[in-house]
């Protein structure tokens, strides 16, 4: 049971196969994972590797072809469509890497979005909720700016704070400052750390950049569909 | 406000354009809609007012002696001028009259010793329909009294009320004196007791009103009437009402329907065409609010995909994209049955009858403004269907893939 406990998402010999017949391709060849409560791990590999497909099926957006998805010990497999919506929405929180905002929303209904899509309609409360998230990722000046009209740092603490609204167990980030620069990506990621550390959210987060991959607690590296290596770091 | 309210509007909102133009195509789709409908019933309503202005909804009269001539030979204006070869009255008239209103529809019955004769004064001389009447009875089947141009519509001793073209043409006023005379050679003189004007050429030229008990003396039928002149409450029923009077009584009895069979073909293919016309105008609004939602869906597709991303369900989603379509036929149909009303008020205002009454009458009822809004309200659900079963079934991991 401490296992279970200490294991948030669990991925049993996962694969993912695209397309039919001649063009099948085998994505995804057997993926064994577990996250732990808390951790912040990195994903590495190859462009076409898998990341984004892995990413999307631990995130359930996207159904394996083999191999089960445990969330918190549940097996999410016989969940239907809504169901992992539902699921989805309440245990997990996504980053993408172009941040992903509605653009006929302000900053501030992006991040309540999430949280009124779950109740199936808009709260005062919820207004609060996602001004104190936006305070969190220092945006609470721009909370009524049009999403079009945010730089891209901006736009991706924005999207920060969105996969935050519903608390979260497991967010997945995929290439977060992938488009942006240096110096406003190392912000970004100092960010997700912050978060990591103060709520014990546990992050997963794909990355191109070495730099950054060796901040994180593990770095997790797939190649051609299969994890090649799986490495705990003590310090960070 | 519900999460799938405050998205659809907010899309409607930003997708300016779009909106613009399926609500446009909307509102123009229902403005015709009203006007066509509201335009067609009015004159329909306006030309069977004109046909039953000097006509009885159901004429009785005694039973044909050979078998009913089929429906087609009658015209309308046989019934004004028909005489018949020999004038015969209805067996028990005063019974039938008094049981009449007892049969459902029926809501008031008059007497009439018809026939034809000349009236003349001086040199002057017109042949004329006779018609004997009850003044006060005869005015709940006939609204004549509107329609009166001098004097009054009452009958003492020998008077006589007769068409206002009749009366010019043979140059009398009222208190003028007349002589009306039988081809049988019988002759009575009358004062003119008034002139009506019944919007029927015919009929201000031909008829000439005088008291039953007159007539009867003058046609040769003492005590006789030769017809009963029926309202029914609901015009469209008179057929029925017809029939069941010459199944009870024995006798022929007339509904204007059938005495005007030309007209209500005529009024049956004008609605036909008139149906047609708004199915195709349903038509082009349904795919005009299908094809833009529809591409507005493709737009939005990487933004469907976060939103389920982010927690909003198939339904929800399939809701969104339905209530953009009910919203835009929502305010499509408002907008439009105020442009329509407006459109077909100015049109009535147009050209108005020498009496100010509209030449082209329209007829905006509660009904029509219902039925339009309904449709409009289905059309854009309707419409709308397809593209928002498209956007629900959007996999978020398809379209977030690449920005
Ligand atoms: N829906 C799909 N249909 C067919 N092939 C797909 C589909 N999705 C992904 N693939 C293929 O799967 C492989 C892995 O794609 P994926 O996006 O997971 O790679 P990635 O590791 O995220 O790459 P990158 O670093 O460039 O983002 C690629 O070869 C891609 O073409
Ligand atoms: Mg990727």
């Amino acid at each position: 049971m401490g296992e279970a406990a200490a294991d948030v998402m669990r991925l049993e010999g996962i694969t993912r196969d695209f397309g039919e017949g001649e063009a099948r391709a085998q994505v995804l060849r057997g993926v064994d994972l577990t996250l732990r409560r808390g951790e912040f791990a990195s994903l590495m590999g190859p462009s076409g590797s898998g990341k984004s497909t892995l990413l999307h099926i631990m995130g359930l957006l996207d159904r394996p072809t083999g191999g089960r998805v445990l969330l918190d010990g549940q097996d999410t497999g016989r969940l239907d469509d809504d169901g992992l919506t539902r699921c989805r929405g309440r245990t997990l929180g996504f980053v993408f890497q172009f941040h992903h905002l509605l653009p006929e929303f302000t900053a501030l209904e992006n991040v309540m979005i999430p949280m009124a899509a779950d109740r199936g309609r808009f709260d005062p409360s919820m207004r609060e909720c996602a001004q104190a998230l936006l305070g969190r990722v220092g945006l609470l000046a721009r909370a009524e700016a049009r999403a079009t009209t945010l730089s891209g740092g901006q736009a991706q603490r924005v999207a920060i704070a969105r996969s935050l609204a519903m608390n979260p167990k497991v967010v997945l980030a995929d290439e977060p400052t992938g488009n942006l620069d240096t110096h406003t990506a190392d912000e970004v990621f100092t960010l997700l750390r912050e978060v990591n550390q103060a709520q014990g959210v546990t992050f997963l987060v794909v990355t191109h950049d070495r730099r950054l991959a060796e901040r994180t607690d593990r770095i997790i590296e797939i190649v051609d569909g299969r994890v090649v290596s799986d490495e705990r770091r003590g310090a960070r | 406000m519900r999460f799938e309210w405050f998205i659809a509007i907010r899309y409607l909102r930003e997708g300016k354009a779009q909106t613009a133009l399926v609500l446009g195509g909307t509102t123009v789709g229902v403005a015709v809609l009203i006007f066509l409908t509201a335009l067609i019933s009015g004159l329909q309503r306006s030309l069977v007012s004109q046909t039953l202005s000097a006509q009885a909804h159901v004429l009785v009269k005694a039973p044909e002696r050979v078998a009913r001539p089929l429906p087609s030979d009658a015209t309308t204006a046989d019934h004004v001028e028909k005489v018949p070869d020999r004038i015969r009255s209805i067996e028990q008239w005063q019974q039938v009259l008094k049981a009449l209103p007892a049969i459902p529809g029926v809501i008031a019955a008059t007497p009439t010793a018809a026939g034809a004769a000349f009236a003349s004064r001086g040199p002057a001389t017109k042949s004329v329909a006779l018609r004997g009447i009850d003044p006060e009875s005869f005015a709940k089947v006939i609204d004549i009294l509107p329609r009166m141009k001098s004097g009054r519509f009452a009958l003492e001793g020998a008077e006589a009320i007769i068409g206002s073209t009749l009366a010019s043409d043979l140059g009398v006023v009222v208190g003028d004196k007349i002589r009306i005379t039988t081809p049988e050679g019988r002759g009575d003189v009358f004062t003119v007791a008034g002139t009506f004007d019944i919007g029927n050429k015919e009929v201000n030229a031909r008829w000439v009103f005088i008291p039953l008990r007159s007539a009867q003396t003058m046609l040769d039928i003492p005590g006789g009437a030769t017809t009963i002149e029926v309202k029914v409450d609901e015009i469209f029923e008179a057929e029925r009402v017809a029939r069941e009077i010459a199944r009870r009584f024995g006798l022929g009895a007339d509904s204007w329907m059938e005495l005007n069979q030309q007209l209500l073909v005529g009024l049956r293919s004008q609605s036909a065409s008139s149906w047609m016309i708004q199915g195709l105008v349903v038509l082009a609004v349904a795919l005009g609010i299908a094809s833009v939602l529809g591409v507005s869906v493709i737009q939005k597709s990487r933004e469907i995909g976060i939103l389920k991303a982010t927690g909003t369900s198939t339904g929800a989603v399939q809701r969104i994209f339905l209530l953009e379509g009910a919203l835009v036929g929502g305010a499509g149909s408002i907008l439009g049955a105020l442009i329509g009303s407006a459109m077909a008020i100015a049109f009535a205002g147009l050209a108005r009858n020498p009496t100010g009454e509209p030449l082209f009458p329209v007829d905006l009822t509660p009904g029509l403004y219902l039925g339009a809004s309904a449709v409009a309200l289905l059309t854009g659900t309707l419409a709308a269907w397809f593209p928002a079963r498209r956007a629900a079934r959007l996999e978020p991991a398809e379209v977030i893939r690449y920005g």
